[in-house]
Formats: C-alpha cells, sequence, structure tokens
C-alpha cells in the first residue's frame, strides 16, 4: 500500500469532519440567528404589551390630567399666597402650572407618538428619566434609580436563591436516598406550609424574634444609623438578612425538597441506574454520573430562571423587612404610573429572559451529549 | 402506621395554627361608643425649665423609614423606636397605644371629610339628578348621621363637621356661636329628611314605586364614586345605604384616587358619569383665615374645574362668599356678619355635607415630649426640633421613624416638598418668625419686633404684644425701595424706577433685629451670618422667574409673577442692626401674620449664599436645575445638595470658587459681600463637605450629620453653637386645652331669670382671664332651635357667670351651653347642661 493510498481516507476523513463541523457550525449559526430573531420579537411585544398595559390603554392620561389639575387646584387653595389672588391671576396660575406639567410628562403629545418613543427607547435600552420617582440618592435617571436599588435586592435573594438552591438539592438527593424514612415523610408532611408566601412566614418571624425575644432586628438592610466601619456594616447586614432568608426558606424549601427529590427518585428508578447498581457502583457515583447527569438540564433551568427572578424583587416581601430592593420601587412605580421606571424593570428583565433562554440551549447542549443545538428533538426542558 | 398518622396530625396543626393565628382579630376592639376625647395625651409640662445648654436638647435624631404604622407601634412596644412621625387614624391602633402605660401619643386635626354632589339636575340623556336640587342636597344634612361616622367609621377619631371651618381652628371660635346653632339645626334628623325629599322628588316629577324612586318608568339610580384607600370606602357604603332607604337605588363605584380623578374632576357633570362623591381635605397647617372657603367650596370662581363650574349659588350667597374672598370689609364685626350670613347659607346650598374632622395621632414613648401642631402634628410642627427631649434629661439620641426618607433631593430654592424630607429640613434651618403650634399666630424668633402699618379701613388686627399696629390713610412706598429685578444688569429695580408717580401699599411691615445678630449666629460650616445671605434671599426671590436670567425656569415664573402681583417694595433701612421695611398689597387679618423678616429660609429649606452659589453657578451651565420642571426639560439631575450625583458637579463648582472666588450676581451681592468673606466661606464650605460629604448647611438647632441614601436612613446631630438656649421654646410643650363646668338649676320657670355658673380651668386651676377671648353661652329648645345667645360675665379668673331671661322660652326640655374660646388655643372648650323650663 503506498502512502498515497494510505493518505487518502485520512484526507477524506478530514474532509469530512471539515464538511461535519462546517455543517454544525452552519447549523449552530442558523439556529443562533432564528432563535435570536424570535426572542427579540418576543422581547418587542412584551415591551409593547407592557406600555400598553401600564398606560391602561391610555387612559392613564386622563387619570393623571385629572390628578395634575386636582393637585394644583388644591395647591392654590392651601397656598395663602396663591389663594389671595384675583380670581382671574388664580386661574392663570394654575393653568400655567398644569400647562408645563402635562408637558413634562408628555401628555401634550399623542400617546401613540409616545408609544413609539417609549418603544424605541426601551429596545436601545435608553431608559431616560423617571417621571416621579428619584433613586435614593436624588437622581431621576432610570438607569441609576435601578442601579442603586440592584444591590439589596441581590445580596437578599441572590444569596437565598443561591443557598438554598444548593440545600434543596443536597436535601433532595440525601432523601431520595433514604426514600419513606421519617425525615422524608417530615418534608412531605411539610411541604404543604409552602403553599403560604414568604412574607406570610415574615410577619410571624418578625413577631417571634423581633418583637418578643427581641434578638433579631423588624427589618432594614442594617441598623440606623449605618454603621461606618465596613466589617460591621457587613455583620450588621448579615444580622438584618437572618429573618428574610429564614422566610424565604420556610416558604419554599419543603415543597422544593419534595419535587426535587420525587424527580430524583423517578431517575433513580431508571434501568441503567439499577444496572449501575448492580455493577457495584458507589452511590455517591451513581448519583453524580447516572442521576444528577442527566437531570442536569432541568436543575440548571430552575437556578438560571430563579437567578434572573430576583430582578423583580418581591414587592410585599420587602415591604414586611423594609427592604430596600427592587420590588418596592417597581410596586411604588406602579402605584404613580412611572411608565419609564415599569418599562425599565421589565425590559431588563425580558433582555435576561432572552439570553438566559438564548444561553441554555447551548448549555444543554453541553452537560447533555442526547442534546444537539439546533438538531432535531430540540433539548429537554 | 402510627408514625404516619402522628405525622399527619403534626402537619395539620402546625398549618391550622397559622391560618388561625392569620385570620384572628387584630386586638381588642373597643365598643364604638367609647370615644377617645381630643385631648392630649402628653404629659404636660408646666413649669419651663431651665438650662445652659444651647441648641437641641438631644443630641441626635436618627431618621428611618418604617411604612406600616401597625409595625412601628410594635416596634415602640419593643423599644426600637422612640417616635412614630405620622398621622395615624387605626382606632384598634389607638386603643393598644392608650393601653401601653410605656406609650403616649399627640393628636391632629387636620384632615376633614365631606360628601360632594353633582349639582346638574337633569343629566344629558335625560336622566333626573336629585342632588340638582338644593333643598335635597340641604336634606342630607339631616339624613347623615355625623356622630354615627364618627364613633363607628372612625372609632372615636373624629368629631361632627357641618361646616367648612375646621373646629379647631381660629374662625370656628371665632363664630362658634353660629356654628353651634347650625349644628343644632341640622343635627341627625332622618324622618325630616325623608320628608323633604319627598316632597321635592314628587314636585320633580317621580314617583315611589314599591319603595323605589322612578323617574320617565325607570329607577333614579344614583352612582357613587367611593374612594377605597382609607374610611371613605366606609363612609360612602354607609351614604349609600342612607339613599337606599329613602327610596334611591345606588350604584356604588369603588375607585382609587387615581381611577376618581378623571370621573369627578374633569368629566363633564351634566354626563351624569356620578351623583355623589366621597371628598377629602388636608391642611398641614393652622387657618387663621377660612373666610375664602365658601368662595372655594360653593362658587364656580377659584377651583376652574368643569364640577365647580356647574355651581350655581344663590346671588345673596355668592356676593357674600366673594367679599369674604376678597376681604371686603372694614372690621371683625362686619366680617362676622357675613360669616354668618355665608355659613347659613352654605347649608341651604350644600353641594357638599361635611361630615367628620378626622383626629389622627401620633405613637411615642411615654418619656418623650414634643411640641406638635394642631393642625400638621408632630411632622408638621415647626417647634420640634426646639423641643423634643427625654423628660427630664439633657442629651440622648432620638430613634425617629416616618413612612419615608429622603423622598426627594433637597435643595432649598425647589427641591423635595415631602413631608417626610421637610421635617428633617426644619430642623436644620431657621427662622424670623415662628408660629404658633396652637393658635397660628407668629411669634418672634430671629427677630426682635415688628412695627405694621396697615391703610386705614383693613379689618387688621393684633393679638400679641410683641407686634405694635398703626394706620395710615396712605402709605407710600419710598423712591429707593426694591420693587422688582432686572435681571439682564442683575440689579433690583427701585420704586423711583417703576413707579415714576409714586406707588403705595396696603401695608407696611417694619422688622428689627438684634444688634449682635450677624455675632450670634453662624451657618453649620462656622461662617457667620452675614447681610449677604439677606440680599441673596431677595434676589432668588425673582431671578429664577426672569426669563433673562442664566437659570430662569418656567415653572418659577408664574410665582413670580404672581409675588408681584401684590408685592410693592422692599427697603434695607439700617444694616447693622439690621432693619428692614416691606411693603405689600397683600395682608392678613392678624397682625403678626403680615410680618415679613426676609430670613434666609426659602420654600424648601434655609440657605447661604455661597451654597446656592454653587447651584446657581451649575444651573446657568445646564448641567443641574434647581426645580424638578427644568431639570426634566433639561435632561439634568434634579439638584441635591445632600447625595447622589449632583454633588460632584457642585463640588466642582465649589474647587473652582475655592480657587476663585465667586460672588454671585456681583452688580448686586457684590456690594455687601467682600473678596475676603467669600474666600472664607468657601474654604468652611470645603472643609465642611470633606467632613460631612455634603453642602446642606444650615444655621438651624441641628445639623445634617450624615445620609444614608439606599439605607433610608439620616442622622440630624445638636450644633452647639446654635444661639439659643435649648429652653426658648419649652412654653409650647402643651396646648392649653381649657377645661369647663357648668352648673345650675335643673328647673326654671319660664319669665325667670336664671343663673349659670361657668368654671374654667387649665390642670385644675383657674385658667387666667387674660388667655380668655370669649365666654359664650347658646341656649336651645326641646327641638334643637336656639331661642338665646349671648356672653358671660367676668367674675375672676376662671370663673364666670351668665343670668338667662327666660321669658318667652318654651316649657319643656332645654339646653343651655357654653363656649369657651382662648387666646393661646384655638380649640373651643364647650360644657352643657340640661334643665326643665317650666310654665310661669
Amino acid at each position: 500500500m503506498s502512502e498515497e493510498n494510505q493518505s487518502q481516507p485520512a484526507f477524506q476523513e478530514r474532509a469530512l469532519a471539515r464538511k461535519k463541523v462546517t455543517s454544525t457550525l452552519s447549523r449552530v449559526a442558523k439556529y443562533s440567528a432564528v432563535r435570536l430573531v424570535t426572542l427579540f420579537l418576543t422581547i418587542v411585544v412584551a415591551i409593547f404589551l407592557t406600555i400598553v398595559i401600564a398606560n391602561m390603554g391610555g387612559y392613564v392620561d386622563e387619570i393623571r390630567r385629572g390628578e395634575i389639575r386636582e393637585t394644583y387646584n388644591q395647591q392654590a387653595a392651601m397656598n395663602p399666597a396663591i389663594r389671595n389672588l384675583s380670581v382671574e391671576e388664580r386661574r392663570r396660575w394654575v393653568e400655567e402650572r398644569v400647562r408645563l406639567e402635562e408637558h413634562r410628562l408628555g401628555l401634550d403629545k399623542p400617546f401613540m407618538v409616545r408609544t413609539v418613543s417609549y418603544m424605541t427607547n426601551a429596545l436601545t435600552l435608553n431608559l431616560g428619566r423617571s417621571m416621579h420617582l428619584t433613586s435614593d440618592s436624588g437622581s431621576r435617571t432610570v438607569r441609576l434609580i435601578l442601579l442603586e436599588r440592584l444591590p439589596s435586592t441581590l445580596v437578599l435573594f441572590g444569596t437565598a436563591n443561591i443557598l438554598l438552591f444548593f440545600f434543596d438539592l443536597y436535601v433532595a438527593l440525601y432523601l431520595s436516598r433514604r426514600y419513606g424514612s421519617f425525615l422524608d415523610k417530615l418534608f412531605i408532611t411539610l411541604a404543604p406550609l409552602n403553599s403560604a408566601p414568604g412574607w406570610f412566614y415574615g410577619i410571624f418571624l418578625i413577631l417571634i424574634f423581633a418583637a418578643v425575644f427581641k434578638i433579631l432586628p423588624f427589618g432594614g438592610m442594617v441598623d440606623t444609623p449605618p454603621p461606618s466601619s465596613p466589617v460591621l456594616y457587613a455583620l450588621s447586614l448579615m444580622k438584618h438578612m437572618i429573618l428574610p432568608m429564614l422566610a424565604l426558606a420556610l416558604s419554599s424549601v419543603f415543597l422544593a425538597v419534595y419535587s426535587q427529590r420525587t424527580f430524583f427518585l423517578i431517575y433513580s428508578s431508571e434501568d441503567y441506574v439499577e444496572m449501575a447498581k448492580a455493577k457495584g457502583l458507589s452511590s455517591r457515583d451513581i448519583e453524580r454520573r447516572y442521576i444528577l447527569r442527566p437531570t442536569l438540564p432541568t436543575i440548571i433551568t430552575n437556578f438560571a430562571l430563579g437567578l434572573i427572578g430576583v430582578w423583580t424583587g418581591a414587592p410585599i416581601f420587602e415591604t414586611i423587612f423594609q427592604w430596600p430592593g427592587l420590588g418596592r420601587q417597581l410596586f411604588q412605580a406602579i402605584g404613580l404610573y412611572d411608565i419609564p421606571i415599569i418599562l425599565g424593570e421589565t425590559v431588563i428583565f425580558s433582555y435576561l429572559l432572552a439570553i438566559t433562554v438564548f444561553l441554555l440551549d447551548f448549555i444543554y447542549a453541553l452537560v447533555d451529549p442526547r442534546v444537539k443545538v439546533g438538531g432535531q428533538g430540540g433539548a429537554p426542558s | 402506621m402510627l408514625r404516619k398518622r402522628l405525622m399527619l396530625v403534626f402537619g395539620l396543626l402546625i398549618v391550622a395554627s397559622m391560618v388561625l393565628a392569620a385570620c384572628g382579630p387584630k386586638g381588642t376592639q373597643a365598643p364604638a361608643t367609647q370615644a377617645p376625647t381630643a385631648a392630649p395625651a402628653t404629659e404636660v409640662v408646666t413649669e419651663v425649665p431651665r438650662t445652659t445648654r444651647h441648641g437641641a436638647w438631644v443630641d441626635q435624631v436618627v431618621f428611618t423609614g418604617i411604612d406600616q404604622a401597625e409595625a412601628a407601634v410594635t416596634q415602640l412596644q419593643a423599644g426600637e423606636i422612640d417616635l412614630y412621625a405620622y398621622s395615624v387614624n387605626d382606632p384598634v391602633l389607638f386603643e393598644t397605644v392608650k393601653a401601653d402605660p410605656n406609650l403616649s401619643y399627640t393628636t391632629a386635626f387636620g384632615s376633614y371629610n365631606e360628601i360632594t354632589f353633582n349639582p346638574v339636575l337633569n343629566f344629558n340623556d335625560g336622566r333626573l339628578n336629585p342632588f340638582g336640587d338644593p333643598q335635597i342636597r340641604e336634606a342630607m344634612n339631616w339624613l347623615v348621621d355625623r356622630e354615627y361616622i364618627a364613633q363607628e367609621i372612625f372609632g372615636g377619631l373624629a368629631v361632627p363637621k357641618f361646616t367648612s371651618l375646621n373646629s379647631s381652628f381660629a374662625d370656628y371660635a371665632r363664630y362658634v356661636d353660629t356654628c353651634r346653632a347650625i349644628e343644632a339645626y341640622y343635627a341627625h334628623n332622618p324622618e325630616r329628611a325623608r320628608q323633604v325629599i319627598t316632597e321635592r322628588m314628587e314636585a320633580l316629577g317621580a314617583t315611589l314605586v314599591d319603595g323605589v324612586w322612578n323617574y320617565n318608568g325607570a329607577p333614579v339610580v344614583l352612582v357613587g364614586i367611593i374612594r377605597t384607600e382609607d374610611e371613605r370606602m366606609e363612609i360612602g357604603d354607609y351614604v349609600g345605604t342612607l339613599l337606599e332607604s329613602v327610596g334611591f337605588t345606588v350604584d356604588r363605584q369603588y375607585k382609587t384616587r387615581s381611577e376618581a380623578s378623571p370621573i369627578w374632576v374633569r368629566s363633564n357633570p351634566a354626563d351624569g358619569l356620578w351623583n355623589y362623591y366621597t371628598g377629602g381635605w388636608i391642611t398641614t397647617a393652622i387657618s387663621r383665615d377660612d373666610g375664602s372657603n365658601f368662595s372655594f367650596f360653593y362658587t364656580p370662581r377659584d377651583y376652574p374645574i368643569p364640577l365647580h363650574q356647574a355651581y350655581t349659588p344663590s346671588p345673596e350667597f355668592d356676593a357674600v362668599a366673594l367679599r369674604l374672598r376678597n376681604n371686603d370689609f372694614t372690621s371683625m364685626e362686619e366680617r362676622g356678619e357675613l360669616f354668618n350670613q355665608a355659613l347659613w347659607l352654605a347649608q341651604q346650598d350644600s353641594v357638599r355635607v361635611w361630615l367628620v374632622d378626622q383626629i389622627s395621632f401620633s405613637p411615642q414613648v411615654a418619656n418623650l415630649e414634643v411640641t406638635y401642631d394642631l393642625a400638621g402634628g408632630v411632622a408638621g410642627s415647626m417647634l420640634w426640633p426646639y423641643t423634643i427631649r427625654f423628660t427630664g434629661e439633657e442629651g440622648g439620641v432620638v430613634r425617629w421613624a416616618q413612612p419615608g426618607v429622603l423622598v426627594d433631593p433637597w435643595n432649598a430654592i425647589a427641591g423635595s416638598n415631602w413631608i417626610y424630607d421637610m421635617t428633617p429640613i426644619r430642623a436644620t434651618g431657621d427662622s424670623g418668625t415662628m408660629p404658633d403650634p396652637y393658635t397660628g399666630l407668629a411669634w418672634p424668633h430671629r427677630i426682635e419686633r415688628a412695627e405694621i402699618v396697615a391703610q386705614t379701613g383693613l379689618p387688621i388686627a393684633r393679638t400679641l404684644d410683641w407686634v405694635t399696629l398703626t394706620f395710615a390713610d396712605q402709605i407710600n412706598v419710598p423712591a429707593d425701595a426694591w420693587v422688582d429685578w432686572d435681571a439682564t444688569n442683575q440689579v433690583f429695580v427701585t420704586a423711583a424706577e417703576r413707579y415714576p408717580e409714586g406707588a403705595t401699599a396696603k401695608v407696611k411691615v417694619t422688622v428689627y433685629y438684634p444688634a449682635d445678630l450677624f455675632e450670634t449666629v453662624t451657618w453649620h460650616d462656622g461662617s457667620p451670618l452675614s447681610l449677604g445671605d439677606f440680599i441673596m434671599g431677595m434676589i432668588m426671590t425673582f431671578d429664577p422667574g426672569k426669563p433673562e436670567s442664566a437659570i430662569y425656569d418656567e415653572a418659577a415664573a408664574s410665582n413670580v409673577e404672581a409675588f408681584l402681583d401684590h408685592f410693592k417694595g422692599v427697603r434695607i433701612v439700617s444694616t447693622d442692626p439690621l432693619i428692614i421695611e416691606t411693603y405689600d398689597d397683600l395682608y392678613q387679618l392678624d397682625a403678626e401674620n403680615n410680618v415679613v423678616t426676609w430670613w434666609p429660609t426659602f420654600s424648601y429649606g434655609t440657605a447661604s449664599w455661597h451654597a446656592l452659589a454653587l447651584g446657581v453657578q451649575a444651573e446657568a451651565a445646564q448641567q443641574l436645575a434647581f426645580s424638578a420642571d427644568k431639570a426634566d426639560a433639561l435632561q439634568v439631575e434634579w439638584m441635591s445638595y445632600i447625595s447622589g450625583p449632583s454633588l460632584e458637579i457642585l463640588n466642582g463648582y465649589l474647587q473652582q470658587n475655592v480657587a476663585e472666588p465667586f460672588i454671585p450676581y456681583a452688580p448686586t451681592l457684590g456690594q455687601y459681600v467682600t473678596a475676603e468673606e467669600a474666600a472664607a466661606r468657601y474654604a468652611n464650605l470645603q472643609a465642611w463637605y470633606a467632613a460631612r460629604g455634603h453642602f446642606w448647611v444650615g444655621t438651624g438647632p441641628f445639623y445634617l450629620e450624615a445620609v444614608y441614601p439606599v439605607e433610608q436612613s439620616l442622622t440630624l446631630a445638636r450644633n452647639p453653637n446654635y444661639p439659643d438656649l435649648a429652653d426658648e421654646w419649652a412654653r409650647f410643650s402643651a396646648p392649653k386645652i381649657a377645661v369647663v363646668d357648668l352648673t345650675g338649676p335643673t328647673s326654671v320657670a319660664a319669665g325667670s331669670q336664671a343663673t349659670f355658673d361657668i368654671f374654667v380651668t387649665y390642670e385644675d386651676a383657674p385658667y387666667p382671664a387674660a388667655e380668655i377671648s370669649g365666654v359664650k353661652y347658646l341656649v336651645y329648645d326641646a327641638t334643637g332651635t336656639l331661642i338665646a345667645t349671648g356672653d358671660a360675665e367676668l367674675v375672676a379668673d376662671g370663673q364666670y357667670q351668665v343670668v338667662v331671661d327666660t321669658t318667652g322660652f318654651p316649657t319643656g326640655a332645654t339646653k343651655i351651653e357654653v363656649a369657651v374660646t382662648s387666646l393661646v388655643v384655638s380649640i373651643p372648650s364647650f360644657d352643657s347642661l340640661e334643665f326643665v323650663t317650666t310654665a310661669p
């Protein structure tokens, strides 16, 4: 066999491999493009719906006009300097104030024109300025308003989500190995407790640990006044996080463990797991290679979606604990029809969700060899 | 198996206990009939404590935010906070606070409720609106039971209200006899209401079919716009039920302010989108003159919304309302007669039926003392920084909670107007005069005294002796008085330039500052107060509203225009000691409240010229803006002197000014400020900023020590350099509300003279006669009709006597009521006695 003959199959293999790579790249690129366009269109629809809903299809303009007129007329009535003006002067004062405020809020432009402007700004992440709310430090820039509250939301909900995620995972695996044990039954029994939201447990925890035992703070992020030393500040922050995290744990941990443990149990009874057991593999290896591995896409999905869910905060929960987070901000913004802030939070959440969903497709393919990006069958959910 | 069952039972028990706990009552509900009185709960301090301490009594006040009143009371009980500075209306919480010996409370009376009616008789679609008929509206006064609303809906935290006058303010006390007569005449009488409504509905062409009013073959449906945020929801329901009881069909529409506003404020009343609305109003300062109420609430004149444009008051009422609005009378007696007419005519018009004056409370720990305002409560009190202390102590830290902290940016020109911001802002500033928290009359604070000259015939009166009041036929504005501002050349326009032919004013006020003013008062950064601060204040009154100005603000223009409408001039008579004259056409009925001091406190805080200079520079460069409106127009930040992106910009100008001292408005201010003073001031401010991290510099008893925006907290610390002692305002520790005891015969023969004794006390001591403005008596017959009235005779301090001539009195049950009004507190006190009038 000549050298040329020997290199022919290798060349063909390389060519085949190159073709395969090209084909894969082409498939991934095509898939990515289609997916990105689809996600973008979804974001456009989501933002449009947010604008329409937050503005009640334009009716909020009527509400605002009524409020503005009511506000300035009452100001005129309460302010002696204005109240005692002549009738004409007073009316002129009111009308001028109303005109300026309507102009400031853009009410002198048609709703549809503003909708287009809102859409364009939101999609380009030009979050603009709020209508009423200011950031804690006094800025009306929506970006600053959101960014100022983001760390406090992240530190509480991010920490809680991560800790609870690993705790749930560990306990669920543990219980799946001890099906029918006392602890297993305890978790199952207590699972219905998670039908109550976190703020519900928060009230009880505050009453018990703050009002009665006086060992933990009622709320807030740190002591008042906040400690000047960074170490003391961190310790104070941790102390203030105990009750909220406990409330979050009580409101989710039993159900999460129960559902994951059930999930693992299903996988535990697969034939390949039985085969592994028969081969005498250690239970640790079985868990890691035969149970966790195939369930990873689901676990990662839950984890990723849970993390980006942090962005929206939790209005009632944050109110109960006086936590200066994004949830309370959004709640206030909705109450004041502060459209730029509502839109700002929504558009960032939409982008985060879209990016996460997009990346998850690739992560599935990385962690599970059965999954092909852009291939038939799609990714497991 | 047993273990499984135990687990199940255990789990169910936990769930059940939590559900039960959550669903259970919030606390023990007091019987609704046991109404709390409006009397203040704080311990009264009668002795003025003496001290050598300057500034505030306490060392620090730490502000924190608590949204919910329930949470605040729990934290008060747990000792986590000392005060919740918010007007709470929850009767259950009120009971909780009253029952706790470690807690106390203060009260305020600023909010009130009413029912607003749509006054159009026939809607555009042909429907009949019964409230278009004045007599049916008037009958609603008899239909509603205000006592029920006060006791059952507000749990006692309200008092019945029949007129637009707040029962805790000056005009109610002035005209208490008319008010009480109205209250007796319009007392709850559902039968009378039903009778009037029936007569009028039939006259309007409606028919009662099976107990339901029909018009043109269809039931008369009344749409009630019911606000849902507070007790107005229950009021709306209650009124709806009453209307149903007299035959109307009611469509209750529950709405928030935002949802209701387009309907009652903006819709055309003739379109008939609503028939009644649950109105609510708030006053944050004690009003000394409610003369404009009638024009505002009952005529189309002062509230240019479609609803008010549909008002058609009788010509007589309209004329009286207009005269009261414009102070078109020459004496308080004439005003009293106009009020008497207006109050009765308003009831006959009744486009709104008044229901209750609310009593709100602010809870606190029992060992805390603080002066509160009768209208604004603790948070609205100007004196809280000067009086807050722990009983018998000097020093300490007060933990102050309120629903919000650091809501909007702080700047003195057009910054935050939130009460949550203004409360700490007031503590850092000072003022020329101080409003009395119990009467609304001004007292001298930084100024020493004042003289008022009023045009002859104006109904201005003096109560306190720190001000003098004289009258002159004509008040000429001096040629050198400043009457306006030339923003182009940055100089004041004089009267001679503006009014070559001369100008007059209705009132001239001369204020005298103490001789040592500029030696004793310093800004928090250590800069001594100077005349420049006053001049800057005068400039800033005009400049933002002038189109030629570098800091022109469209939003300020209308205010300046309105100001110039009545302002006639200002003149600095002497620079040291400082004496300033002000000429104006706008006047108040109380001489004390006409005093204009020009102290450098602006609408939203006190500010020095050098701190303001930074803001002026930043706004002129369009990097920041004082007002929210202009900030939005320029797409820049709303200026904050305490936090956020503004600080860096302001600091940039500070560094620039330190390097090269800058005097704003140099053509004018440069005449009063030297380059050396400017350099020293900017150096002081630089040191202050380095130490405190903000530019908020005032002259008040507290300075802003630290700001924590994200943590929603701020700290005020005592200003040790404050010129006054801590006890300067200690005499205002509690309102001196009189206690009245009326005694007399239980049976009187008609035609005889009956003598009644009245004892007026405060804390069991006779109420000094010098502090009593009037003791009036009113006698009602069995139907509640006023049959006699007059003034009691003074016997001695705290003792008065009434001799009633009962000639012509009908036989039967008779009631005599006494109303005592005070000069030192605007809340009148009452007592009554029932006796039987027998045949002669």
